[in-house]
């Protein structure tokens, strides 16, 4: 048995040309149906982990799907936002705690989370370094966003226009970096995160100026009467929140009409949950409360029904491929029959030259089958941050 | 051959043992150990509530506590982030602390006192109009704040931070409700006493010199009009001209001061027939005594102007 295997070996290694395209390809032909199992698997169960971990998210009525997406993985969206006042009506009767998140704003492509600290504890979110946002303009940027803006605590982030034709529809705001967190492998990686009301600053509903009530800003009025004045384009509107302007920022009108994209919900127990879940299914609401892990559940059956399909066409590719390589190991046997004769001449039985050749098959589809499960391995490591890598 | 597929297999037996490390599962942080409730409080009224509920179950801080008025103090952001590791954030409310807007406080940690009586809060009587751009010009009326001045909104104040509290310390629970019927109690027993000033009507007819003690006027009867007068200015002709259409007028016979006057000014107003009397707000804490003392001395400068017999 140890000859066979020293002769079945030592012609693998002999012709190592071959035998590597054979390797590859049987293990490729192997790797591929897996590949895309696992993939489809692993990326079903990244939406899955962050849909199970959010119980209930509140927003605009529409696609359940699309404010799911926004909310729990911040993909640009086109819903309404809703009232700031719908998430104290949540709140109210203390069947739930609230996270607000306001995602309509972005640093270049990084898209910004206006919500509060408790979004930190909610997603057991930890600082690599710095702090939460404590003041009005202070930011936490998640690890990637921070790589990518190459900015580090003590620095600074600003606000990019909501788009193109919008540059006066929001306020660039230059916002102080205060914290960076550690790498968690999820969209939280990208955002950058400042407090619910510096969205607001960012949207003009609060603002900042200089004091026009003091004899020195005469030059910035264009008029002056016991009603009131009226500033000329010249007073200086902050775009930066220092410790010395702070206290200048104020909001105009009623808070409550602020508008916020959507709101995380965590009720007290499964009753709360329900109760709120029945609450909002009456139909005469201008929001609707989701649970995301059903929203996504339909949209992961989406993608595992596309995954059946190309795992069928990958295995139908995969027998065309073993089929060929039959064909190659029988020509190969062929072409061999000078050498086998030499064998049998010499004293080799049938058996033993039967014996080696099926050594030699078992030997290249075991190799292979190795080789294809060193890559899933490979694949199941690293596949989805480098397919997220590619994406992007 | 032999070396590399050696390698492989190591690779493969060391990929397949590697575990998946959940980012933030190990912890590192200390195992919790029992600690006080820390509380923090946005003035000097609810500072004392919390002291008389919670006694020496709480760290009570009270950050706020050497500005000279705790509604405009700014805090930093250090202070900010202390407060985001409190148990619990005790605000006034009745848009009291204006520096909550420019801060960024978890919403589970603040508890708003006066949310159980909004439908009781007033104007402040001051009204920013204002307008930007093409939008027009519109008006905010302002919300009075210094609601513990009416001693029944202070006892409801002190309920609602009892009730948080309790929630927080749950093994307190008994301690707590025994300090807080007392405290209630004490605080309706002087509402009592208040009340009795305007109940023969013979309460002076009073002015103020700032919009400040509006709950106080409302709770009491003690309405009058507010002149906007700062303490340490000087009374001028205007002003002298003013308080002499309302001496006549109205006929008012008192003012009330939220500091001490200058002694020129009040003599001044007294040759006019009109006495100065001076109420501490309460904001931060008196020099002596406490706010119940406080709440009495008040009562007591109050009572002094009530003409005898």
């Amino acid at each position: 048995m140890k000859q066979i295997f020293f002769l079945a070996w030592s012609y693998i290694k002999y012709y190592w040309v071959k035998s590597l395209f054979l390797l590859l390809a049987i293990s490729l032909v192997i790797f591929i149906p897996l590949a895309l199992d696992l993939l489809a698997e692993q990326g079903s169960e990244k939406l899955r982990e962050r849909a199970v971990a959010t119980p209930l998210v509140l927003g605009t009525r529409g696609s359940a799907t699309e404010l799911c997406l926004s909310s729990l993985y911040f993909k640009a969206s086109k819903l309404e936002g809703i009232a700031f006042s719908q998430m104290k009506a949540l709140q109210q009767d203390g069947l739930a705690r609230t996270i607000p998140l306001q995602l309509e704003y972005k640093v270049k492509d990084q898209p910004i989370v206006g919500t509060t600290q408790e979004y930190f504890a909610f997603r057991e979110l930890r600082f690599a370094e710095g702090r939460p946002m404590a003041l009005l303009g202070e930011c936490v940027l998640g690890a990637k966003a921070a790589r990518v803006l190459n900015v580090k605590v003590g620095g600074y982030v600003i606000s990019s226009p909501a788009g193109a034709f919008d540059v006066a529809g929001s306020f660039p705001l230059k916002m102080s970096v205060v914290g960076i967190l550690d790498p968690t492998q999820t969209p939280d990686d990208d955002a950058v995160f400042t407090d619910v009301k510096t969205t607001w600053v960012i949207s003009g509903k609060a603002h900042g100026h200089q004091d026009l009530d003091v004899q020195t800003a005469d030059s910035l009025l264009l008029t002056r009467s016991s009603k009131g004045v009226v500033a000329s384009p010249a007073v200086l509107s902050y775009t930066e929140i220092t410790p010395e302007n702070i206290g200048s920022f104020h909001f105009h009108g009623n808070p409550d009409a602020y508008q916020i994209s959507a709101v995380i919900a965590i009720p007290e127990d499964k009753k709360s949950e329900l109760m709120l879940r029945g609450r909002y299914q009456q139909g005469d609401r201008d929001v609707q409360l989701v649970v995301p892990e059903q929203v996504i559940d339909e949209l992961v059956g989406t993608v595992v029904t596309i995954r059946n399909l190309l795992v069928i066409a990958a295995f139908s590719i995969g027998m065309a491929t073993l089929l060929i390589t039959t064909l190659v190991f029988l020509l190969s046997i062929q072409l061999r029959r000078r050498e086998l004769t030499t064998m049998n001449y010499i004293g080799a039985a049938r058996g033993v030259i039967r014996g080696i050749l099926l050594t030699e098959i078992i030997l290249v589809i075991g190799i292979s089958l190795l080789l294809a499960l060193f890559y899933t391995l490979i694949l199941h490591q690293l596949g989805i941050p480098l397919l997220e890598n590619y994406l992007d | 051959m032999k070396k590399p597929l050696f390698v492989l297999f190591s690779m493969l037996i060391g990929l397949a043992c590697k575990n998946d490390v959940k980012p933030g599962s190990d912890d590192g942080t200390p195992a919790k150990t029992s600690r006080k409730t820390v509380v923090y409080v946005s003035n000097y009224p609810l500072y004392y509530f919390a002291q008389r509920i919670g006694g020496s179950a709480l760290d009570l801080r009270f950050p706020a506590g050497n500005a000279e008025n705790p509604s405009d103090w700014m805090p930093s952001a250090e202070e900010v982030s202390a407060m985001q590791d409190a148990d619990l954030i005790l605000l006034n409310g009745a848009t009291y602390e204006g520096w909550l807007m420019n801060v960024s406080l978890p919403d589970s940690l603040m508890i708003d006192t006066s949310v159980d009586f909004t439908s009781r809060l007033l104007p402040s009587g001051a009204t920013f109009t204002h307008s930007h751009g093409a939008d027009g010009e519109h008006s905010h009326e302002g919300v009075a704040s210094k609601t513990w001045l009416d001693l029944e909104l202070a006892a409801k104040q002190a309920e609602a931070t009892s009730r948080s509290l309790m929630r927080k310390s749950p093994g307190q629970v008994e301690l707590f409700k025994a300090n807080a019927e007392t405290l209630v109690g004490e605080l309706l027993e002087l509402d009592r006493e208040y009340k009795a000033l305007s109940e023969k009507g013979s309460f002076p007819k009073p002015a103020f010199s700032k919009p400040i003690f509006q709950y106080l006027a409302h709770g009491y009867g003690l309405e009058g009009p507010s002149l906007g007068w700062e303490s340490d200015t000087a009374l001028d002709h205007d002003k002298l001209h003013e308080i002499g259409h309302l001496r006549k007028d109205p006929g008012i016979q008192v003012l009330i001061w939220a500091d001490r006057p200058q002694e020129a000014t009040v003599n001044k107003l007294k040759e006019s027939g009109i006495q100065s009397v001076i109420l501490n707000p309460l904001d931060t804490q008196p020099e002596s005594g406490d706010f119940l003392t406080g709440m009495l001395s008040n009562l007591q400068a109050l009572k002094s102007v009530i003409p005898q017999g």
